[in-house]
């Protein structure tokens, strides 16, 4: 790729080349068009005025909070039971293998709103959830509920960084780190993580930004009542629905202020991570 | 070659899709092959039918748009496009209408709301001042967003108990779809929800409001003026309240309007 853009290639470009150039640049053109309008469009709906008052509205305000909390917790959940999956499925070979990777990758193929329903039967109609309530950890109707939708949502995302960031690690760095006298939580803690570093922040943005937006499986489990389980994509949804359209604006401005800001971090930590 | 492959590939999708768009856009004003209708997602069983049959007398299809009442009146702000608008209560349309976007109106069927709870009746609840007892819980219809949850809060303020009973309310949803799943799953003791919506589903009772408590709406039905065939879509209006139509409305549980017991 890199070759193809160097000065001495671009001198001796065909007839034909420019052709296919020029149809590659104007699809790409139109894609970029398209999404800065739509997002442009949206944001120029309100005045700054309205967009600045509804953003310290106590409504907005009180989904920004909750936002951020829930996102934060599910994160970094999600963190602590990934890595070490990831790192198990890449690392041992084992009966089973296999499917357990099917199973971890199978809520990206999932609706949320299925997920959702799933998560709600099991926690709320079943005998385990209802045994887990009776112990007071309440998951249907409440913010553990929105916590426990996002960590469901955005597993499979962490998951696949995961893997491919560990499989993406020369084994000979770890195998040389054994010989050297380490044990395997050595080796882990000293080559492989250090290793991994950027392909885990950039599962960690992507994984946070899939759970600030995250809606459908949080509004089974959680419902979506005004400020107790109201998060800015359930704030966008039900202003949105009221007629309300400059708090819905305004959620929808926040959300695509931190997802820009999410990815240009991302494409900094990624260079050595791939999602697929 | 694979990559010329997949360019040839995106260029006709692209070529396609501009087309389709412009086919969609062209159809003529007088011969509509087919009419937009906003619809409220609790008549959806009817008013699929009820489409069918028009399609099979008059050849124009129906294409129905699901979305929350209140949500379709931003979309038809948004978008001045559509041919008729069947709100769950006729407080939308009366809203559409003051707009100016109504042209020609009839009331097709009576909403009444029931209280509805899980099968065996776990909280007890047997009457509206019930659900206002300490230790019930309730799921209901955001009062903003869903015409139910809207209703249910009058009906409540009505019989005094709405502080009492809304202190219950363990969480609110968008539809009154997700009120009703919630109660089959039991999750809670008690909702408010359209008769209509609840009549088939057989993990959930149902509990009557009397008479004197209670706050029934009509389901109307308008043709949008900015219809772009407006004949058409005034005679998909008469389809909805002729003997056919009710007679639809009525094998999906509604009682059709007008009724001497629920009157106007």
């Amino acid at each position: 790729m890199v070759k193809r853009l160097s000065p001495g290639r671009l001198l001796r470009t065909r007839s034909a080349d420019l052709g296919f150039r020029t149809i590659a640049l104007v699809l790409c053109g139109l894609v970029v068009l398209l999404l800065v309008g739509a997002l442009v469009a949206l944001i120029t709906r309100t005045t700054p005025q309205d967009l600045w008052d509804s953003l310290r509205s106590e409504e907005i305000r009180f989904a920004i909070q909750l936002s951020l909390l829930t996102s934060v917790a599910s994160t970094a959940l999600c963190i602590i039971v990934t890595v070490p999956a990831a790192y198990v499925l890449t690392h041992y070979r084992f009966r089973g293998r296999g499917l357990i990777n099917v199973i971890l990758e199978l809520p990206l193929a999932l609706p949320p709103v299925v997920a959702g329903m799933a998560l709600l039967i099991l926690f709320g109609a079943t005998g385990f959830g209802r045994s887990l309530a009776d112990a007071g950890i309440q998951f249907v109707f409440t913010k553990q509920g929105i916590i426990l939708a996002q960590f469901f949502v955005i597993l499979p995302f962490m998951y696949r960084i995961m893997k491919t960031t560990f499989q993406g690690i020369n084994p000979r760095y770890e195998h040389v780190a054994k010989t050297l006298g380490c044990t395997d939580l050595e080796v882990f803690r000293r080559v492989t993580l250090p290793m991994a570093r950027n392909g885990l922040i950039a599962g960690a943005i992507i994984a946070w930004c899939r759970a600030l937006g995250e809606f459908g499986a949080a509004l089974m489990v959680a419902g979506a009542t005004r400020m107790r389980t109201e998060t800015l994509p359930t704030a966008l949804y039900l202003n949105m629905t009221s007629g309300d359209l400059t708090l819905a604006v305004s959620a929808a401005t926040i959300l695509i202020g931190i997802a820009f800001v999410a990815l240009l971090l991302f494409e900094k930590a990624a260079g050595t991570a791939r999602i697929f | 070659m694979r990559r010329k492959l997949i360019l040839t590939v995106a260029v006709v999708l692209a070529a396609l899709s501009v087309g389709a768009v412009a086919a969609g856009c062209g159809s003529g004003a007088d011969e509509a092959k087919s009419l937009k209708v906003y619809c409220g997602a609790g008549m959806k069983a009817p008013m699929e039918e009820i489409g069918k049959a028009f399609q099979q007398r008059y050849g124009v299809t129906i294409e129905y748009n699901y979305a929350g009442s209140g949500a379709q009146l931003s979309q038809m702000e948004l978008t001045r496009a559509g041919d008729a608008f069947m709100p769950g209560a006729a407080m939308y349309l009366d809203t559409a209408d003051d707009d100016g976007y109504v042209s020609y109106r009839q009331n097709v069927a009576y909403h009444i709301p029931v209280i509805t709870v899980p099968k065996g009746n776990p909280g007890n609840v047997n009457s509206l001042e019930d659900l206002a007892r300490t230790g019930v819980k309730l799921v209901w219809g955001d009062p903003e967003v869903a015409a139910i949850g809207k209703t249910g809060v009058d009906i409540l303020k009505k019989a005094g108990i709405y502080e009492a009973a809304w202190a219950n309310v363990a969480a609110t949803f968008p539809t009154m779809n997700e009120v009703m799943l919630q109660i089959s799953l039991g999750q809670a003791d008690a909702a408010i929800n359209w008769w209509d919506t609840v009549k088939s589903d057989e993990d959930i009772e149902i509990v009557q409001i009397p008479r004197e408590q209670n706050d029934i709406k009509l389901i109307p039905i308008g043709a949008l003026s900015f219809s772009e065939h407006p004949e058409t879509a005034k005679s998909f209006v008469d389809f909805c309240v002729s003997e056919e139509g009710k007679a639809v409305f009525e094998k999906h549980g509604f009682v059709t309007y007008p009724d001497p017991e629920y009157g106007d």
